[in-house]
This record gives structure tokens, C-alpha cells and sequence, in this order.
């Protein structure tokens, strides 16, 4: 999955290299991320696979309950999620919308999403600062792993690969969120 | 009389040859600095707004959507604002930052006070600071005066902080030879009257100099701008275009070549007054 | 080797210069021991009460200032001044509990508002010693001249005598506030616990020197540290040197006799220099990537991509960022250069080659020395300006984790380095207390190159 706007750029790539738009919609479409090992061991394979679940983000209103004018708040709210709203909300922005009803009508990228979140599959990310220490690692990470097939490598061909790269990641990160509270 | 004109004839074909390496050189050299802005200029034009669709460094077709889009498609990226916005920041911190500077320097160049040349090292000690550590502190200031995501708060650093580079103009006002000052000052003029009515109308190619370099800084900075301004409509040209993402390559060169133009003019202009500003930054024997 | 014999010098001197100190210091404070012994009743009121011997002697008018000064200073210490400078010390004692509705202190706040009435403690007593100064002033004039010099004539001094004060004062507060306050700033955060999980809301404390303990033994900060140490210095030099001789070079050919239309041939480096650089960095950095021009080419003539700025491209990587540093700065050394070549007397060329040197000889005897002569105060900044050179591999590269390297990649210098440990990972004392070394170290280094070179010691021959 990637951001809507990608997905636009995409199509409009293949409406220039002349094809129809339907042609491109149809063809570029949105696959599923693939399932995980149950038993949580990526060389493990013996009690089966299950859908991944990936870390997300939702979106939500809250009204502070110090608020001088709490009636006004809960209209506000009323008014920023009602259907209209958050369709334009989701045409503006590209966010996918939590409204079961709009989810449904508003195409096939935003209706996976919703059925994700329904099944439990996306996990709300947390809210805590040692978050934002996770990327760059995994970035570097994703870059090696592109880097090796761009240059035909094969050093992350094999399970036991990836997830050896994998837990260094891991390493990393526990590193930079550690090291100066935990020492 | 041959071995002469043997020596003659080797002579110029040396110099020749000196020549011919010399235009040579010189064109390559102007190849390496132009061809990076004619390729983003060329950008600029590209019909399709990603960077996938070029034929190496040129674009498969031509057209000026990316033009027309930076300044109709305003919803998310208000580029119009942003460039007045910047016009604006950079307008009045030319203002205050050259008046800061020049009194400064004048008064480094021509008095003697006591703890003069302490302060000289003091700020060149200082001015060695990574700069953007300072930005924390800054941030944590502004939020203190309630200047954050004002446009006021970015002139007040830029005019607060530009004093700091007196060092050129301080070179210049010490060319201006003291004799002058003295003439005056015996025909009863106050330091004051000498700065006003002899040594300014003197100093133009410094006053040129300083007020382009503050005039064009406020465009290329963007961690300042990043850190004090929430609202996208207040933001400046930099950090706009910065916010643009990696789908509008196109856009993003168009943006840059329109404030690029007027900078580009402005330095043309006054190239002379830059290499003179430049020159008396130098130490004269 | 006169350099050598210069810092010889000085270190000879040193001692010399350290049993003087106290002797200077007692010279600074003659001039107050003085005012003590000599001043009389009226000067002793002006140190209680400032402006009430200003007044006594009949200057209503800065009498009135003064005494407005001290009111004013004594209700912000009140109101704010004080709380703010024990906060200094104490950096907050109540968490903010918001369950509770506790405000609570926010110690980064607290510090910085506690420098600030460092800062205007300071201004303070400056004004009350001139104060002093001026009440003993006007019982000079007064017993030479038996009248004290009317207020009128005093403002017009402010105008001509004492113009500096007058015309400096804006800009020393304004660099003051804005320039040197963040700088003690940040370096008093190199002395807390500032970083993740003390941040605000949660109470920071002083910890004295021990994140300078932390960098030399916790866990992989020491060995980053040198490594990256010893990479920016290597690309400050060769940066500096190549900027700086490149421009050089490209000002003497443009000099040649030879060449016709030297404005147009000037102008492609000038247009290089207009575009601001943060534009060109984000170009340079897609023209050098796998799916850029330069790549297209290569592939279309049958070679396979070539990962430039890739993750295993550390010397490309900083080979290309010299390139590109040069690319940006040589235009601005190659106007310097111009201008200052033009004051260069060309007799001493023709004397030269008269005497049978060769165009080298007169490059390496004449021109570089006089040069270098001219410009060391700018190439001491450009070289503290490449080593703090932020943007350059933050644009080329981005941030990459690399092995070996704690939460740095291997080109990327101690600035950005500091920037990916405080910004993005909230460790902002160690930064600061890196920062704090590398400022030590860069001054060290430059203050001694500009004491030393000819440029700071000549500077008043011009007078």
C-alpha cells in the first residue's frame, strides 16, 4: 500500500504513455500485505500463517472536559464527521474515512482499509516518543532491501537472512531508545 | 636570423596555445555551473509533474501546467502567499538588518572604546556556534514572547542576528581614510553629522552589499522558518517548496526558478557592488 | 616555519602574562578604588539611590532616568526577576500533573528565563556603575569648573563623543537577546539531563559533567564520535582548500589579458551562486540517484546503475559532496578572489618576470602570499563554515543508520549528526554537550590562526 497520491501519479504516467484511464485503474491496483508465520518466527512455518497486522494511525475528535462551551464542541464534532465531511475530508487529503457507510461507496483502496480496521488487523500506533526512533533503522533497512534486488544481489534471498536483518533492526532500535534511560 | 625566427614562431604558438587551453577551460567551467539550472529549468517545463517521465535530463514533453498549477492550485499549496510572504520577511529584515550592521561596523571601524577588541573575539568566537543548536533555545523564546507563527518573530531574529557579520563592513569603513573625519570634525561637525552627511553617501557599494546579502538570505533559509511558523499559508518560499513531496518534482523547479529569477537579476545588477563588498571584507596592507 | 615560532611565542609569554594578571586586574579597579576613597556625599547617595546625585547637583532630567532605571529593575526582580533566578538553580520543583490540574514548572522555560535575568542583572549593574561614574564626573567638572555641565550639552554627546554608545546599543541587545542567550543557553543544557525522559512536562536536573562521561563510555558514543570526528575535519580541509583554490584559480584565468567578455564568462558562475542552495542540494541529490539522468545515461549505453549516494557508496558518497560543495561555493571565492586580485599591483609582476620567473614561480611568490594575506579572516570563517556545513549531506543523503555507527551514516558530519540525536531521537543533552566540544575545538583552532596571522596584527596600519 502507499500514499494516494503515488497512486494518482501512477495513473497519470500510464494515461500520458497512453493508455485509458479505466485501462490504468484496473491495472494498478492494491494487493493485500502478505500473511505472517503464526508462530512469530519468520523460518517457523509449522503452526501456519496468519493475516499481518500493521501499525496505523487513526484519526479522532476530543472534547477537553475543562471546555467553556461544551455544547458548541460536541456540534463541532457532530459537524466534522458527519458524511459529507469526511467525504471531502478524504477527497482533499486522501485519508480514508472511518464512516462504515462512506468506507463502502468511496472505492476499493479505502474499503480494504476499513475492513482491516474492522478485523483488528491495523494497530493503533502508539502515542509515546520513542516512536519517532523507529524509523530511520527500518528506513536503512527497506534501503538495503531494495538495494539488493536493484543490484541483483542476494544476501536477504533466504528466510534466515531477513530476519537475522530484522533483529539487528531490532538492536537498533533498542539501542537508540535505551541507552541513555536504561544504560 | 632563422634560429630567431624559429624562436619567434615558438614563442607564439605557445602563447597560442595558452590561449586556446585558457577558453577551453573556461568553457567547460561555464558548462558545469550552467548545466544544473538549465536542466532544472527544463524541469520546470516538463508536462508531466513527476520526475519518472524524462528521458535522462530531458523531459518527454514540454508544456507549462507545472507553472499554471503552482499558481492556480492554491487549496493545499498556496504558492502566491508564500511568495509575498517571503517578499515581505525579506523587505523589512533588509531594512533593520543593514541599519543594525552598518552603525555596528561604523562604530567597530572608527572609535576606540575600551572593550573593543574583546567584543571582536567574543563574536568571532561566538559565530563559530553550530548554528542550529541555537534554534532550540530560540524556538523556546519565541514561544515565551508569543511570536510563534508570526511573521514578525522571523524579522526580529533575522534583523537580531545579522550584526553578527559585521566583519566586511567594518573592512570597508577602515579603508575610508580618518583625514576625512578630521576635515569634518574641524569645521564643527559632530560624529554624528559626519556619519550622516560625509561617510554614508561614501559607502554605497558596502550599503549595496549588505542589504542584497540580507535581502536574499530569508529566501534560501528554511530551518528558522520551519521551526517558527505552524500555519501553511504563513510559510515561506523555502520551507513551501520543501513541503511539496516527491510526486511534484515539476513544480518544485518551477517554484524554484520563480524566486530564483528575481535573485538572479538582482545579483546581475549588482555584481560589481558584490565584488567590492567582498574585496573590502579582505585585509588591506 | 614562522608559524612555529609564533606559537613558541606564545606559550613563552604565558607565564609572563599570568604572574601580570593581577597586577591588571588592580589597574581596572584603581579608577573605582578612586571614586571610594575621593568622592564625596553626593556620590555615596548616587550608589544608594541612583540619580539622587544627579539631582543633588540640579540634572533633574537624568537624575529622573536613573532613579526610573532602579524603580524598574527592583519591580521585575519582584514580580519576575527573582523567582526566574532561583528557578536558575533549581530548574523546578513541582511536576505538572494534569489529572490534578497541577501547572507545574517547566524547567526548559525556567532556565531560559533564568538566564535572561542573568542577562539583565548584568545590564543593571552596568548601569548603576555608570551611574557612579557620572556622580563622580560632575563633582570633577563641579570643582574645576564650579558649574556641572548643563543636561542639554550632555545629549548633544550622546550624538558625538559617546556616538558608539548611542548607535550600538540597539544591536548589542539585539545580538545579546537573540544570538549569545541560545549559546549559554545550549550550554547549560550540555550540563542537565535534558533528553529522553526528561523532557518537559517531566522536571530536568543539573547533572555537572555527566554526559561528558557518557560520551566517553556509554555504549557506542565514544567510537562514533572519532570516527566521525576525524571524517569532518578531513572534509573541512579538503573542502576549504578546494573551494578556496578553485575560485582562485578561475579569478587568475578570467584575469588573463587574453580573455574577451569576462562579464559573460563571470556570469555562469553568478547564476550558479543565485539559486538558493537548499534547490540545488535536492537537484544534485535526484541527478546522482538509481533512477536519475546520470544513471539513465549509464544504463542506455549498457552499464548497470551505479548507486552514487547508495548505502555502500561512502567514498563516492564523499567524493560526490565535495563535488557538489564546490559546485555551490566557488562562485562566492571566485568573486572574493576578483575583487582582491584587482588591488594588486602589477608592477611586481613585471619586475618578475624581468628577473626570469616563470608564471608558477610569480603565482607561488606574489599572488598566494598576498592573497592569503588579504583573505584569512574569511578563510578561517569558510573553514568553520564547510565544518559545520549542515546542509550539505542532510539533503545528499537523508538519514541512514549505518553499522558501525551509532545513529549516524558514514558521511554524515558532527552537525548532523546532532541534529539526528536531538531532533529526532530527543537526546538533547548529549548533543548539546557535543556541540559544546566541537565549539571548543573550532574556536581553539581559529582563534589561534587569527592571533597569529598577520591580518588581526596589521589591522591598524591602515589608520
Amino acid at each position: 500500500m502507499t500514499t494516494p497520491d503515488v497512486y494518482t501519479m501512477f495513473v497519470r504516467e500510464m494515461v500520458n504513455a497512453g493508455y485509458t484511464e479505466e485501462y490504468a485503474k484496473e491495472n494498478i491496483v492494491m494487493t493485500d500485505v502478505p500473511k505472517l508465520p503464526v508462530s512469530g518466527d519468520l523460518e517457523d512455518e509449522s503452526q501456519g500463517f496468519k493475516d499481518m497486522t500493521v501499525m496505523g494511525g487513526i484519526n479522532g475528535y476530543a472534547i477537553s472536559s475543562y471546555t467553556k462551551a461544551p455544547n458548541a464542541a460536541l456540534a463541532f464534532v457532530d459537524f466534522a464527521t458527519s458524511y459529507k465531511m469526511i467525504e471531502l475530508r478524504s477527497k482533499l487529503l486522501g485519508i480514508a474515512p472511518a464512516r462504515a457507510d462512506l468506507a463502502e461507496t468511496s472505492g476499493e483502496l479505502n474499503q480494504s482499509i476499513f475492513s482491516n480496521l474492522k478485523e483488528g488487523s491495523i494497530y493503533v500506533m502508539p502515542s509515546v516518543r520513542a516512536l519517532a526512533q523507529v524509523w530511520t533503522p527500518l528506513q536503512t533497512y527497506c534501503a538495503r532491501l531494495a538495494d539488493d534486488v536493484l543490484k541483483g544481489k542476494s544476501e536477504y534471498a533466504t528466510d534466515s537472512a531477513l530476519k537475522s536483518g530484522i533483529e539487528a533492526v531490532d538492536k537498533r532500535i533498542y539501542d537508540a531508545i535505551h541507552t541513555l534511560s536504561g544504560g | 636570423m632563422n634560429i630567431d625566427k624559429a624562436k619567434v614562431v615558438k614563442a607564439k604558438t605557445k602563447k597560442v596555445l595558452g590561449v586556446l587551453i585558457t577558453y577551453c577551460i573556461l568553457v567547460i567551467v561555464a558548462f558545469i555551473f550552467f548545466f544544473p539550472c538549465l536542466w532544472l529549468i527544463l524541469a520546470s517545463f516538463s508536462k508531466s509533474g513527476s520526475i519518472y517521465s524524462f528521458d535522462g535530463f530531458f523531459p518527454k514533453e514540454y508544456g507549462g501546467e507545472a507553472f499554471k498549477a503552482l499558481f492556480t492550485d492554491t487549496v493545499m499549496y498556496h504558492y502566491p502567499k508564500w511568495f509575498l510572504n517571503t517578499l515581505f520577511i525579506a523587505s523589512m529584515s533588509c531594512i533593520f538588518g543593514t541599519l543594525l550592521t552598518i552603525l555596528t561596523a561604523y562604530c567597530m571601524s572608527r572609535f576606540r572604546f575600551k572593550s573593543r577588541k574583546a567584543m571582536m573575539k567574543t563574536t568571532l568566537v561566538l559565530g563559530m556556534f553550530p548554528s542550529f543548536m541555537g534554534t532550540i533555545a530560540v524556538y523556546l523564546m519565541m514561544t515565551q514572547f508569543n511570536l510563534i507563527n508570526q511573521h514578525w518573530g522571523l524579522i526580529l531574529i533575522y534583523s537580531a542576528q545579522a550584526p553578527m557579520g559585521y566583519m566586511v563592513q567594518k573592512g570597508f569603513f577602515d579603508t575610508i581614510p580618518y583625514s576625512i573625519d578630521e576635515a569634518a570634525r574641524i569645521d564643527g561637525a559632530s560624529n554624528f553629522t559626519v556619519f550622516v552627511k560625509f561617510i554614508l553617501p561614501m559607502s554605497k557599494p558596502i550599503l549595496v552589499y549588505t542589504a542584497l546579502t540580507a535581502f536574499t538570505w530569508p529566501w534560501s533559509d528554511f530551518i528558522l522558518p520551519k521551526m517558527l511558523l505552524i500555519d501553511k499559508d504563513l510559510y515561506t518560499v523555502a520551507v513551501g517548496l520543501m513541503s511539496l513531496g516527491e510526486t511534484e518534482f515539476a513544480r518544485f523547479a518551477a517554484g524554484s526558478i520563480f524566486i530564483a529569477i528575481p535573485i538572479i537579476v538582482l545579483y546581475f545588477c549588482l555584481v560589481k557592488y558584490m565584488i567590492n563588498g567582498m574585496a573590502a571584507g579582505a585585509v588591506k596592507e | 616555519m614562522k608559524m612555529f615560532d609564533k606559537t613558541a611565542g606564545f606559550f613563552k609569554s604565558l607565564p609572563k602574562r599570568i604572574n601580570a594578571i593581577p597586577k591588571n586586574i588592580s589597574l581596572k579597579f584603581s579608577g573605582a578604588k578612586e571614586i571610594i576613597k575621593q568622592g564625596n556625599g553626593k556620590v555615596s547617595a548616587s550608589m544608594i539611590v541612583m540619580g539622587l546625585g544627579q539631582m543633588l547637583y540640579k540634572q533633574w532630567a537624568k537624575g529622573f532616568m536613573y532613579l526610573f532605571i532602579q524603580i524598574a529593575f527592583i519591580v521585575y526582580f519582584i514580580l519576575t526577576g527573582g523567582a526566574d533566578l532561583f528557578g536558575l538553580f533549581t530548574l523546578g520543583q513541582v511536576e505538572s500533573n494534569a489529572w490534578y490540574g497541577v501547572e507545574g514548572d517547566n524547567s526548559v522555560v525556567m532556565m531560559l528565563m533564568g538566564i535572561l535575568a542573568v542577562f539583565l542583572i548584568i545590564l543593571y549593574l552596568f548601569i548603576y556603575v555608570a551611574n557612579v561614574k557620572d556622580a563622580y564626573r560632575l563633582q570633577c567638572t563641579e570643582d574645576t569648573l564650579k558649574q556641572p555641565i548643563p543636561f542639554g550639552k550632555e545629549v548633544g554627546e550622546l550624538l558625538d563623543k559617546s556616538f558608539y554608545k548611542t548607535a550600538m546599543a540597539l544591536p548589542i541587545i539585539g545580538v545579546c537577546v537573540f544570538s549569545i542567550l541560545p549559546i549559554v543557553f545550549m550550554i547549560l543544557i550540555a550540563f542537565t539531563n535534558y533528553g529522553e525522559p526528561y523532557i518537559p512536562p517531566a522536571l530536568i536536573d543539573w547533572v555537572g559533567l555527566e554526559n561528558f562521561k557518557n560520551i566517553l563510555s556509554l555504549g557506542q558514543f565514544a567510537p562514533t564520535f572519532f570516527k566521525i570526528f576525524g571524517w569532518n575535519i578531513l572534509w573541512a580541509v579538503l573542502s576549504t582548500a578546494i573551494n578556496y583554490l578553485a575560485g582562485l584559480g578561475l579569478a587568475l584565468l578570467l584575469n588573463k589579458k587574453c580573455v574577451k567578455g569576462k562579464a559573460i564568462w563571470r556570469s555562469f558562475p553568478i547564476l550558479a551562486y543565485a539559486i538558493p542552495g537548499f534547490i540545488t542540494l535536492l537537484g544534485f541529490k535526484f541527478m546522482f540517484s538509481y533512477g536519475g539522468p546520470i544513471n539513465y545515461y549509464i544504463q542506455q549505453g549498457g552499464g548497470e546503475a551505479i548507486g552514487f549516494l547508495g548505502l555502500d557508496a561512502k567514498w563516492t558518497a564523499r567524493f560526490i559532496g565535495l563535488g557538489v560543495n564546490a559546485w555551490i561555493s566557488i562562485p562566492s571565492t571566485m568573486l572574493l578572489a576578483t575583487g582582491i586580485l584587482s588591488n594588486i599591483n602589477t608592477d611586481l609582476y613585471e619586475a618578475a618576470r624581468v628577473d626570469g620567473a616563470s608564471s608558477f614561480k610569480q603565482f607561488i611568490k606574489i599572488t598566494l602570499p598576498y592573497v592569503l594575506f588579504a583573505t584569512t579572516p574569511v578563510l578561517i570563517s569558510q573553514f568553520i563554515g564547510n565544518f559545520n556545513n549542515f546542509g550539505i549531506f542532510y539533503f545528499l543523503r537523508g538519514g541512514l543508520d549505518m553499522d558501525g555507527y551509532f545513529l549516524a551514516s558514514d558521511t554524515d558530519l558532527l552537525i548532523n549528526w546532532l541534529y539526528r540525536m536531538s531532533i529526532d531521537n530527543n537526546y538533547y543533552s548529549i548533543g548539546a554537550a557535543i556541540s559544546l566540544i566541537i565549539f571548543i575545538i573550532t574556536s581553539i583552532i581559529s582563534l589561534t590562526v587569527y592571533v597569529l596571522s598577520p591580518s588581526y596584527k596589521q589591522e591598524e596600519t591602515f589608520r
